[in-house]
């Protein structure tokens, strides 16, 4: 099997279909200030599918909200803007990829273990001075450049996949070693084409060596979040190992035992509404 | 020991606590997760015509039963762990995960 050129990648990400416009607005109002937040609700309302799943995200448990919200426009007025804009670049960037072509790729456990992702980064954001919505995002997302790999490249990622389950190895080791790259170094690649803010750019492509970010990334975050959900075992099969967890990313966050104890419980109830909001 | 009981809606009382949301036909959250029953969700759910919930419940454990289930929670941390070295941290979100399990699961 020839390894991947970086090259080869980004040729490939450059031919993608463009993102739905009310999404690449969303990344681009990250960096501006002066947006016209109706114009882009409406602009959602029009996409029936994206605006069903983040209604579903919308009245999970997950927000608290004693009555249901049934339109876009309410849930920015009850929710924020930044709240709705994680939202939907969560529910609205993964499905743009279809990855059922790639033997081997399990997209109910991706999206399994992406949620667990987003609800631990979202429960210990606040206490580190992160953006909880933004957190959620970023969990939801870090994993991405499997996504991009499993559905542009899925002959050459199912034999990553294979040798992951024959050496019992980490799966970015596998990718490496198979491919030439890991799903971090191609997740930075989309984050690169489709401009995604600096945040979300470094949770993607650093989450596993966050200690290359600066101090105050989101990439510890989701790096902690993502040892954090596979302790939990939450996809429920025999090849899921925890990383060894970086002590820069941990010490940065200021975290011990008892604050990650204090978490478990509330990702393990919110699970199966996250997963079943996000599922396509 | 907290543990999770499914009970008959009839068998359900105030004040006891949801363990998993309930959710209708359409996806939709009725009652979330973690919310204390009260007499108004009693009713909606009976209107509902909802069969059984799953509540939260208190159960004493034997110290054999205990170790039977430390074991065994043990035994799929290490699984999980096999590969995640003896670093500090690493080690703090073993033991976290334990105590959780430990204290909170069956």
């Amino acid at each position: 099997m020839n390894k991947l050129q970086r090259e080869q990648i980004v040729a490939r990400l450059k031919q993608l279909p463009a993102l739905p416009a009310s999404i690449s607005e969303l990344l681009a109002s990250f960096g501006d200030e002066d947006i016209d937040v109706a114009r882009i609700a409406h602009q959602i309302a029009r996409d029936q599918g994206l605006t069903a799943r983040v209604l579903r995200v919308a009245n999970s448990s997950f927000y608290g909200l004693q009555s249901r919200v049934g339109t876009i426009h309410e849930a920015v007025v009850i929710l924020g803007f930044r709240a709705v804009r994680s939202m939907v670049l969560a529910v609205g960037m993964n499905a743009v990829f279809h990855s059922e072509h790639c033997p081997g790729f399990d997209t109910r456990s991706y999206l399994r273990h992406c949620a667990a992702v987003g609800l631990a980064a979202r429960a210990l954001a606040g206490s580190s001075g992160h953006n909880p919505e933004l957190a959620f995002t970023g969990g939801i997302l870090h994993d991405i450049g499997q996504l991009v790999l499993a559905a542009n490249f899925p002959a050459q990622y199912a034999e990553a996949l294979a040798y992951r389950r024959q050496h019992d190895c980490f799966l970015v080791q596998a990718e490496r070693d198979v491919l030439g790259v890991d799903h971090g170094e191609v997740g930075g690649l989309l984050a690169e084409t489709w401009r995604f803010p600096i945040a979300l750019h470094e949770a993607v492509a650093d989450h596993h060596q966050p200690a290359g970010s600066l101090a105050g990334s989101l990439a510890d975050l989701i790096h902690v979040a993502d040892g954090v959900a596979h302790a939990l075992g939450v996809v429920h099969l025999a090849d899921e190992m925890v990383a060894p967890l970086e002590r820069t990313a941990w010490l940065r966050l200021g975290l011990d035992v008892g604050r990650i104890t204090a978490i478990l419980a509330p990702i393990e109830r919110e699970m199966e509404e996250t997963c079943q909001a996000l599922a396509t | 020991m907290k543990t999770q009981v499914s009970l008959a809606l009839a068998e359900v009382e105030v004040g006891m606590r949801l363990a998993v949301a309930v959710i209708d036909e359409g996806g939709h959250i009725l009652v979330p997760a973690g919310a204390e029953i009260s007499d108004s969700i009693l009713h909606g759910l009976q209107r509902r015509e909802v069969a059984e919930i799953i509540v939260e419940c208190e159960r004493e454990e034997d110290p054999a039963q205990r170790e039977e289930r430390r074991l065994r929670v043990t035994a799929q941390l290490d699984q999980l762990f096999r590969k995640a070295g003896d670093g500090a941290e690493t080690r703090q979100l073993y033991l976290a995960i334990l105590t959780y399990r430990l204290e909170d699961k069956a």
